[in-house]
């Protein structure tokens, strides 16, 4: 027996160690592949969560509208909520950005090895957005190799001009060119740049000094720190203030009244709060804004309201129109002092992301930060002077090092992990012009320029049935929302994500993302039809594109997926709305063709619709009859589905509700809960679209699979032994004939986890609908979902 | 007058450090859970698909993975478990989805006549039989240690190998177990 297990051993190990020689050349390449889809893994799961939190006040909204006595809440207005209106990659991992009014400039660093991760050369280029490319203006080689976040590259703007800090010597740029160079022999480290001078602290900041601002020669000898370091410097309307470590833990804000030539007088300023570093100070006219590094909060946004706190904004706006005040101090500036006689307060402002950049909007401010927990990606946030948030946090990319500026008609946002450059439209406007790189100013658009302006936000199409051999099922995903149609589906401007996409390839990527506007990689080459029409198709990083351009409108499909997979999806595309097709993959029950519903309905005595010239028209119904309406279907479903008693209560979540949807959650006999969103899919006739646990977790996909038998006897659904969650998968499907069976599909802990549920193919000449949820032992449902089969005459299969 | 003010260096410690943690177990754990994959599965793709699915869903969840004080023994784990949910989705798909070449799995032969036997009647055993001979001979896993892998009991494993054992002797023609049966 010892001789077998040898034997086995010794055979076994003699099979691995062969193959894993073929494998050892693939690392470099699997390991960039891993953290690229660790990292889109993880932007999936931010959109998702960001467009559950948006959907939860839209729930809210709704809920105010069945119960007039709840307290209204609403949603700012569209207008005033930010929206990325373009995205420009570069070529290279951006770790600053500056904006003046004729230009936004960007500097990073090479892409490294491991994505942004390691770089060992320095850029500064130029937006051209005409070209939708950068100009490269300066580049260098670091002294070693360095990470991005170590931010030896940084940009300053001013009057026109950028400064760019870039390995620790400096440069200013003018519009074409590289107009000086030099800096001090100590390096920099923060910059404050006025129309006098440019006051640096060195890289390590035991010094400070002024440069003449076109030249950069010295203008005063560098002078000593004094006790401690300087972290960051700031000079605005004749106010210099330095933040100084003195004393650790806490550094202070220091007012330097003569920067130029007295030595600030040490002690005397307004302690800060405990931190180990601080990432970047900015001062307008009412506020000081600092980013301070690993307090006992971890890294916070500082507020030092400066007095008096009623002092108008001098600061320049996006449109890039300054004010007269000078940093100087010698145009009509308020005197708006922060003096240690003064008492200022500091407070941490509180914030949805862990902050890593700001700059300064007049006197509001934009964060750019890592959103916390598991959730990583980076968001955008605006605050007012008083630090209260306007309007909801924006995505913009990846988690990773990111910079933000304001000018130049928008803030600007870099992400160092996805390689963008976005612009955000404060306003959330559609797709505004490009900024003009002209010298000369932009003319405003005409009246009827703008009227005749091409909202292109919305996606006008959406995944058709796929080919043979290819899932229906699309969606479900991690990222997808759960229930609502792919054309309802409320992510952000410019990127939609349609979710994970089941087409049988048993891959692990298949995820497809819209790209709203420019596309975020060069387009391929060859040519594909769809949608009718020609589209460009190629592959791309890990994926593959199809661009493609509709009544002036240019969408980019990130498809990641098997090259055939890609190609089969993008021709399958079909417009929204177009009848011929099933193109709705989500409705589960019990029909989701109107005239199937016109049926259903008609037979069950169940709407208060009627038909005239062969057009289904809507009896006249206040909203809350319709809720009411949809309120019985969902406690049909509850009883005949689930087998629950049914007892719906409007939903406290996460979906973005069209006006022809209604969402509830149903209570189960063991308190258990299940949300259950229901759309009219025709008039007063409500069907469910989606269900969904009550607190869903986007980040369990079910990833079901769907297939039928070749000899025609029985289609079965399997769960992948990975999807169950809890203790069972309950599995209900619905015949034409409306007849409905359950099983208990699969049960976690045991083999029992490939039950097929069979239908005789006879009834199977239309669509049949299945839902699955999932339950744990006390009967608590932790997840949900459902869809078509595919459709088809199985019997003649 | 342009926004003046201070910016300076940003340190991102935590995303270095998670990055460059992912790497390095990246780069210690990768080859050595493909071959285990591919004992598994007897097929290089799937076994490539499996250890990258691998890789994507621990890291993805970095704040927990994090803190495992054994996180070379997690991976493995979500790697067998994943092959053998891959294992039994191939047995599903091949009976629902009406694959006509049922069982006809593409694996590369291996060049020696008594490997060929005795992997062939390795892949031929059940998924957690298969499980355990090759957690057993192949990773030098105590019965415990499978248990724990496995997420069942020791008495189970025991049963398990010598169930497998017995198979892999019928196939072969011996009695291994040392059993009387």
């Amino acid at each position: 027996m010892d001789d077998f297990d040898k034997i086995l051993s010794e055979s076994l190990r003699a099979v691995r160690d062969e193959h894993i020689q073929t494998v050892t050349s693939s690392v470099p390449a699997a390991r960039r592949e891993v953290l690229q889809r660790v990292r889109r893994r993880q932007f999936r799961f931010v959109i998702t969560s960001s467009a559950v939190t948006a959907a939860a006040l839209v729930a809210v909204l709704l809920i105010t509208q069945v119960k007039p006595l709840s307290k209204k809440t609403s949603l700012p207005p569209a207008s005033s909520r930010p929206a990325v209106v373009a995205s420009y990659y570069w070529d290279q991992t951006p770790t600053d950005v500056a904006a003046t009014s004729d230009a936004v400039w960007v500097a990073g660093t090479s892409r490294g090895e491991l994505g942004y991760i390691v770089s060992t050369n320095w850029q500064v280029a130029r937006l051209d957005p005409s070209q939708e490319s950068f100009e490269p203006v300066l580049s260098g080689t670091f002294a070693g190799e360095v990470m991005p976040e170590d931010a030896l590259t940084s940009l300053w703007a001013s009057e026109g001009d950028i400064y760019a800090s870039m390995d620790g010597s400096l440069s200013r740029i003018t519009h074409d060119d590289v107009a000086a160079s030099g800096g001090p022999e100590v390096g920099t480290g923060d910059i404050a740049v006025t129309s006098e001078f440019v006051w640096y602290s060195s890289a390590n900041g035991s010094e400070t000094g002024f440069l003449d601002p076109k030249t950069l020669e010295p203008i005063s000898d560098p002078q000593s720190a004094g006790p401690g370091s300087i972290e960051q410097v700031a000079s605005f309307g004749g106010v210099n203030l330095e933040l100084k470590r003195s004393k650790a833990p806490s550094p202070e804000l220091i007012r330097v009244d003569d920067p130029k030539g007295v030595a600030p007088e040490f002690g005397h300023g307004t302690p800060l709060f405990p931190s180990q570093g601080s990432a970047a100070m900015e001062m307008s006219a009412a506020t000081v804004w600092v980013i301070e590094e690993g307090t006992e909060s971890g890294d916070v946004l500082v507020r030092v309201p400066r007095t008096p706190q009623s002092a108008p904004s001098t600061e320049p706006s996006p449109s890039g129109v300054a004010g007269d005040c000078d940093a100087a101090g010698g145009n009509d500036c308020p005197e708006t002092p922060l003096n240690p006689s003064d008492d200022p307060k500091p407070e941490i402002v509180e914030l949805p992301v862990r902050p890593l950049d700001i700059a300064l909007d007049g006197d509001d401010v934009w964060v750019v930060g890592n959103a916390g927990g598991d959730v990583e990606t980076n968001q955008l946030v605006h605050l007012d002077p008083s630090g209260k948030m306007i309007g909801e946090p924006l995505d913009v990319g990846n988690v990773g090092p990111a910079a933000v500026a304001v000018g130049n008609g928008g803030v600007w946002v870099t992400n160092a992990n996805d390689s963008t450059l976005l612009k955000v439209d404060p306003e959330g406007a559609s797709p505004s012009p490009e900024p003009t790189v002209s010298d000369e100013p932009s003319p405003d658009p005409s009246p009827s320029e703008t009227q005749t302006s091409v909202d292109c936000s919305d996606v006008p199409f959406t995944p058709g049935f796929f080919p043979e051999g290819m899932s229906s099922n699309v969606g479900l995903g991690s990222g997808g929302q759960e229930g609502v149609p792919l054309s309802d589906q409320a992510f952000g401007s410019p990127v939609m994500h349609w979710g994970e996409v089941d087409v049988g390839s048993g891959g692990y990527g298949d995820v497809v993302d819209v790209v709203v506007g420019e596309p975020p990689y060069p387009p391929g080459t060859e040519d594909i039809e769809v949608l009718g029409g020609t589209a460009k198709f190629g592959g791309i990083e890990d994926g593959y594109m199809t661009d493609i351009t509709i009544d002036g409108c240019r969408y980019a499909l990130l498809e990641y997926m098997s090259e055939d997979n890609a190609r089969k999806f993008a021709e399958n595309l079909v417009f929204e709305g177009d009848a011929s097709v099933d193109n709705d993959g989500f409705a589960i029950w019990p029909r989701h063709e109107p005239e199937d519903a016109y049926l259903y309905c008609n037979n069950n005595d169940n709407a208060g619709f009627s038909k005239k010239n062969g057009q289904l028209t809507q009896d006249a119904a206040d909203e809350d009859t319709r809720t009411i309406e949809a309120m019985a279907a969902a406690g049909l479903f509850a009883t005949d589905v689930l087998g629950w008693t049914g007892d719906p209560h409007p939903i406290e979540a996460p979906y973005d509700l069209p006006a022809d949807q209604r969402g509830f959650t149903l209570t189960g006999p063991e308190q258990n809960h299940m949300n259950v969103v229901l759309r009219e899919l025709v008039p007063s006739c409500w069907f469910v679209t989606g269900v969904s646990p009550a607190d869903q977790d986007p980040n369990s996909p079910t990833g079901l699979s769907v297939g039928k038998d070749n000899k025609g006897l029985r289609v079965g659904i399997s769960i992948a032994d990975r999807n169950i969650q809890g203790d069972l998968a309950k599995l209900v499907m619905e015949t034409p004939d409306g007849s409905r069976l359950r099983t208990t599909a699969a049960e976690a802990g045991s083999d029992q986890d490939e039950a097929v549920l069979t239908i005789p193919l006879t009834q199977m000449s239309s669509p049949t609908y299945f839902l699955i949820y999932f339950e744990d032992q006390d009967g608590n449902v932790l997840n949900a979902d459902g869809g078509s089969l595919p459709s088809g005459d199985f019997a003649a299969g | 007058m342009e926004v003046t003010g201070g910016k300076a260096r940003v340190d991102r410690r935590a995303e270095r450090q998670r990055d460059r943690r992912i790497a390095v177990l990246f780069d210690e754990s990768y080859v050595k859970l493909r071959g285990l994959a591919f004992v598994m599965l007897g097929d290089a793709s799937a076994a490539e698909e499996v250890v990258m699915e691998a890789f994507e869903k621990t890291f993805s969840g970095w704040n927990r993975f994090r803190a495992l004080e054994h996180p070379h023994a997690y991976l493995r784990q979500v790697v067998v478990n994943l092959c053998r949910s891959r294992f039994r989705r191939q047995k599903i798909e091949h009976r629902v989805n009406a694959l006509v070449h049922r069982g006809d799995l593409q694996v590369a032969e291996p060049d020696v006549a008594g490997r060929i036997d005795l992997w062939a009647a390795v892949r031929e055993l059940p998924e957690r039989q298969r499980a355990c001979i090759v957690l057993r001979y192949l990773e030098d896993l105590s019965e415990i240690d499978i248990a724990e892998t496995l997420d069942c009991s020791t008495g189970t494993v025991k049963s398990q190998l010598f169930k497998a054992k017995a198979k892999l002797g019928r196939a072969l023609g011996e009695d291994v177990t040392g059993s009387d049966e």
